[in-house]
């Protein structure tokens, strides 16, 4: 479809036969990769509303805690594709290389929304962690962090977080001990300090995992930490 | 796709696409193979484009594309170089209708005949709005070239 040529059936009409430089800039269009995280934000839009199952979709580095590796596009970008073109070719592929889509409108009765779960994705940062240096980095930081929160709602996803103060200011209880006494400083682990946290709700690990991934906190070289609230 | 039909606004074409995905995840057991995969992929996209359009009260009927009027200065020779964003741009400033026909034939390769199936109209008028699209990339393309010596 793509190969034949562009111009059929304009009569000719040389105003609007493209030149050769118009043909280079179309296809230089064409060729524009999409964003790199545009993926990630389909995933989790897919996530939130339920239509991503277990299973395939790759925990990102960091998550757990261990050492992350680079992250890796995952958009192919040597395929001359435009945005719209490659989310699309790339939604039958993630068909066919296994990631589950729910049944819903598959023409077996009536869908159920499945069922969503809570998540703490709890917030970390050492040394390796880009904070903010002066009050307008700050601000723009928390702007950023709010905008992720709003954009996840948008897409229905409930979620709410707060940062926390800093570690130096936590009380720290022990009830190893015999008397139990309330000491400064929160625990430091491999991943550093806890500094903040976001509620989530999702169908399931792989869905929340794939919100997490799109936190602007990855970005800045924290670690975001994702475990299930136990239901009782 | 959703870049240019979204008139290169990044923001709104990321929700287009976000948006085709969500409605093939739901939908796709009501795909019966009677088109391409491809072209049931677009159709719902062109779909949430469309809505989106209207939504912020951008969608141009086709009557007033027609109404918009010729292209009365297009240079019978198009320039000698073009650069991607200008191309863009000249696209994005396209009235809606001409806007779609010009994306899928050019930059998505469909035919006419294809092009009317996706969007509901004959054939001709696919045809018909892709000259006047091209007409009217021709002229702005013409305009910044001018503009810029």
């Amino acid at each position: 479809m793509n190969n034949r040529p562009p111009d059929e059936a304009l009569n000719g009409d040389p105003r609007v036969e493209w030149s050769a430089a118009e043909r280079a800039a179309i296809e230089r269009l064409r060729a524009a990769a999409p964003p790199a995280d545009l993926e990630e934000s389909v995933v989790a839009a897919l996530a939130g509303r339920g239509l991503v199952g277990s299973g395939d979709v790759a925990a990102p580095g960091g998550v757990t805690g261990g050492p992350r590796e680079p992250r890796t596009p995952k958009v192919p970008t040597h395929r001359a594709w435009a945005w719209g073109a490659l989310a699309l070719a790339a939604c039958a592929a993630a068909f066919f290389a296994g990631i589950s889509v729910s049944d819903r409108g598959a023409g077996r009765g009536p869908a159920t929304p499945p069922a969503l779960e809570r998540y703490l994705l709890l917030l970390y940062e050492d040394e390796s962690y880009r904070a903010p240096v002066t009050p307008a980095e700050q601000e723009a930081r928390v702007a950023e962090y709010s905008a992720w929160v709003s954009d996840l709602r948008e897409r229905r996803i409930e979620v709410d977080g707060d940062e926390l103060a800093p570690p130096s200011e936590a009380d720290r209880l022990d009830g190893r001990r015999d008397a139990v006494e309330a000491t400064r400083g929160g625990p430091t682990g491999a991943a550093g300090s806890l500094t903040g946290y976001f509620v989530v709700e999702a169908s399931d690990r792989a869905a929340v995992v794939a919100i997490a991934r799109t936190t602007p906190h990855l970005k800045h070289g924290g670690t975001v930490v994702v475990r299930q609230v136990v239901r009782h | 796709m959703a870049l240019r039909l979204s008139r290169g606004a990044e923001e709104e074409a990321r929700e287009i696409v976000q948006e085709t995905w969500v409605r093939v995840a739901g939908r796709l057991g009501t795909f019966r193979w009677e088109s391409s995969l491809r072209t049931w992929l677009i159709s719902i996209a062109l779909n949430c484009a469309r809505e989106r359009a209207r939504a912020v009260g951008r969608e141009t009927a086709v009557a007033d594309v027609e109404a918009a009027g010729s292209f009365a200065t297009v240079p019978s020779v198009g320039p000698t170089s073009v650069e991607p964003i200008d191309l863009a741009r000249a696209i994005d400033a396209l009235p809606d209708g001409y806007r779609r026909v010009l994306v899928l034939h050019d930059l998505e390769g469909y035919t006419h005949d294809e092009i009317g199936r996706l969007l509901g109209v004959e054939p001709g008028t696919s045809k018909s709005q892709l000259h006047r699209a091209r007409a009217g990339v021709r002229a702005r393309l013409a305009a910044a070239e001018g503009g810029a010596r």
